[in-house]
């Protein structure tokens, strides 16, 4: 295999002329590692604001009262293992979960923090959601070395797009990859939404269900018409791109049924829980098995807002909004969706990672809050082949610091490759043909 | 130059694995069918084969061509229209790791053809006519680590047979659904914002339907007698959409800007609604 690496990068450079070829196909063969795959499809669950370790996965039952918190410790399926004591249904799929508790960056801002957690690369200064230099999200990144069926989007966002105070937040598109990864928004069509501020701007999608055949047809030849007359081809290349994904799904794809909650069974949607938080992970678990291959879901508010809204931004009045708000509809919602995917049979072949921006600080301050903290915080992997019932790492007994085999950002995605069964260290090139190597971490030993 | 015989090496690899050829006949007519063959890793010799996204309209006659394959690993036939006596057509496909017969009418008669299928660990029957008889016929297969059996007749039983048998074998059997709460989770749709009757005895008066958001309309009938509604269509063409007797409301799928037409049951014109942005509430008046 190894003269294959050597022109790895020759191979892909000459990818645009070689339309009958796949590139993800040609990749494939072309790496170096042995791996084998065992996920198909990702749902990346965001907890946007930053989920505190303390309160969540990584409990501190024997530190100082000023740090420990207001919240007990129960113990889990999983001999050994405790969780935080409002995540009880959680704790109940332990052994389906593997808690990466020694996690650690230096990205003390949303901003920076958000990308550093979601491309596996430090931001440059500066860095603005829509520059095409900034590195793809691992959505975006899984989702290149996908083939979805005709009509069906490599990747999904759901419900919203991450804000900050009214900035749009960079990290969650397909950076150089090119507009054609940007993970595709859609509106979760049911459920209560989040308390605070959730802007539904700029969506490329929305199915609006129910419209009858030739009206959207219709609607097409009309736009096709206006647009000859209108003006350049390729200016409209991109809508044209998301347009006829749009009309595909609304003419009767796997993905329009997915995306129409009213036809699953009403036992099963109660069971996520009558919220967006809920009808978030059920749509995920519907999309992923109608073929779309990453689904990202924003696993709280929309926009931080100062922390006013029902993000895990909790500056103040950390523990009751912990417990009374956002705690229920995660520990539901995630309980819902690792249950159903394995009734399903379909755990085995769909890796759930879960991601944030960083933790909250050991010392609760003068609001009853917690602050940023990147120097230890929690992440965590199920299903995809990852074995379950573990905790990798540890913090110190403050949760200040990984005690033990501290990891990065990016040894989480290598990790997440890993399992999608992409070798970490290929090689992709940008539009200038610039290579980049996708990514510098080592895989965790989670299998 | 490196190039080229790396692609001409490439297309060889993509067709055959590790070198081993695939009847391109079996490869054709497989896809023909709507199912994908896919490696199922680049330095592994085995096949990924799939009908559950593309190819539901799979038959049994159709596994002919499946079996026909040699080395295959993964075979997905999750929600196509297969059946029990289909299942014979595996009977030789002895490398088959992982089977996905969820959501198909396979039932105990089919099963026993898996009873050869040694190398088996995953083994979907979710969905399936299956009952105890089909875990009994399972009890040899050794290498099996999951069975998924959700929404099936098995009993407890039976999973506890198996569970003695085939001690590392996870059986999954799901939530008990007669167990959870039913509780509706749609949200009530909007209020309806009424919005003004216009009388008119002269169809002329109301103007064509203009483009807008698909929303919905309600029309409430307050008069005395049974009236007809009907759109005006974008060039001013009328379609009748039903009738609605006294008293009566009725929900209708529309868009914001359209034009309703409310006339007696001799087509007589009564008075027109024009949709507004959000769902809306049209009342057909008393008099």
């Amino acid at each position: 295999m190894l003269s294959l690496q050597h022109s790895r990068r020759d191979l892909l450079r000459s990818s645009v002329g070689l339309a009958s070829l796949s590139v993800p196909t040609m990749f494939q063969l072309c790496a170096d590692a042995a791996i084998a795959p065992r996920a198909k499809r990702c749902i990346v669950i965001y907890c946007w604001g930053g989920i505190s370790h303390y309160e969540s996965w990584d409990p501190k039952p024997d530190a100082p009262a000023e740090l420990r918190g207001e919240f007990a410790t129960i113990q889990t399926a999983t001999p050994g293992i405790h969780y935080s004591e409002h995540i009880p249904l959680m704790a109940q799929h332990s052994d389906k979960l593997a808690i990466v508790r020694s996690i650690h960056h230096k990205q003390g801002g949303h901003q920076q923090g958000m990308y550093v957690s979601l491309t596996g690369h430090d931001p440059p200064g500066g860095v603005k959601a829509k520059n095409r230099e900034n590195w793809p999200s691992v959505g975006a990144m899984v989702s290149r070395f996908q083939e979805p069926m005709a009509g069906t989007p490599a990747a999904i966002r759901l419900p919203y797009s991450m804000y900050d105070n009214g900035t749009l937040m960079a990290g969650e598109y397909g950076g150089w990859l090119g507009p054609d990864y940007d993970p595709v928004l859609m509106k979760t069509p049911a459920g209560k939404p989040f308390g605070g501020v959730s802007r539904y701007t700029k969506r490329e999608l929305d199915l609006k269900l129910h419209l009858p055949k030739d009206r959207i047809l219709g609607r097409q030849a009309l736009r096709e018409k206006l647009e000859r007359t209108v003006g350049a081809q390729q200016d409209y290349d991109r809508l044209d791109r998301f347009r006829k994904m749009a009309a595909d799904m609304l003419l009767g794809s796997a993905v329009r049924e997915a995306y129409d909650l009213e036809s699953e069974d009403p036992r099963i949607r109660a069971m996520y829980g009558d919220h967006i938080g809920g009808q978030s992970m059920l749509l995920a678990r519907r999309l992923t098995e109608a073929g779309v291959p990453v689904v990202q879901v924003c696993a709280g508010a929309g926009d931080l807002a100062g922390g006013g809204g029902d993000n895990w931004d909790t500056h103040r009045g950390h523990f009751p909004k912990m417990k009374n708000s956002l705690l229920p509809v995660f520990d539901r919602s995630v309980s819902a969706l690792l249950a159903d995917l394995e009734q399903r049979g379909l755990l085995e072949e769909t890796l759930v990672v879960f991601l944030t921006d960083f933790g909250r600080t050991p010392k609760i301050n003068n609001n009853g809050g917690r602050d940023h903290y990147p120097a230890v915080y929690s992440v965590a992997l199920a299903g995809g082949g990852i074995q379950g019932g573990q905790a990798y790492g540890s913090s110190d007994s403050d949760g200040a610091q990984p005690a033990s085999d501290a990891c990065t950002p990016g040894d989480f995605h290598a990790t997440v490759y890993k399992a999608m069964g992409i070798d970490s260290h290929s090689e992709l090139v940008d539009e200038f043909d610039r290579p980049f190597q996708i990514c510098d971490g080592q895989p965790l030993p989670l299998f | 130059m490196k190039r080229i015989s790396c692609l001409a090496l490439l297309v060889a690899v993509t067709l055959s694995p590790a070198g081993r050829a695939a009847d391109p006949a079996a490869l054709a007519a497989i896809k023909q069918i709507g199912g994908t063959v896919r490696p199922m890793a680049q330095d592994r010799s085995d096949w990924d084969v799939a009908f559950n996204l593309s190819g539901r309209e799979l038959t049994d006659e159709g596994l002919v061509h499946v079996a026909q394959l040699d080395n295959v690993a993964s075979l997905n036939l999750k929600g196509t229209r297969i059946t029990g006596a289909g299942l014979v057509h595996l009977r030789q496909m002895k490398s088959l790791q992982m089977l996905h017969l969820e959501q198909t009418a396979i039932d105990d008669q089919g099963i026993k053809h898996l009873a050869g299928l040694q190398n088996l660990r995953y083994l979907n029957l979710y969905g399936t006519k299956i009952t105890d008889k089909s875990l009994d016929q399972l009890a040899g297969l050794k290498n099996l680590q999951r069975i998924y059996v959700w929404q099936t007749a098995v009993t407890d039983d039976g999973v506890t047979r198996l569970a003695q048998a085939l001690p590392n074998l996870k059986i999954v059997r799901g939530v008990d659904l007669s167990m959870l709460p039913a509780t509706v989770v749609a949200p009530p749709p909007p209020p309806a914002k009424p919005i003004q009757w216009i009388a008119t005895s002269n169809a002329a008066d109301a103007p064509q339907s203009q483009n807008g958001d698909n929303i919905e309309v309600v029309f409430e009938n307050k008069s005395k007698r049974n009236v007809k509604i009907v759109w005006v269509g974008y060039g001013g063409e009328l379609k009748l959409y039903g009738e609605l007797e006294p008293g009566k409301t009725r929900s209708q799928n529309t868009y914001a800007n359209n034009t309703w037409l409310i006339t007696d049951t001799d087509d007589k014109p009564l008075g027109y609604f024009i949709c507004g942005p959000e769902r809306c509430l049209a009342v057909i008046p008393e008099k």
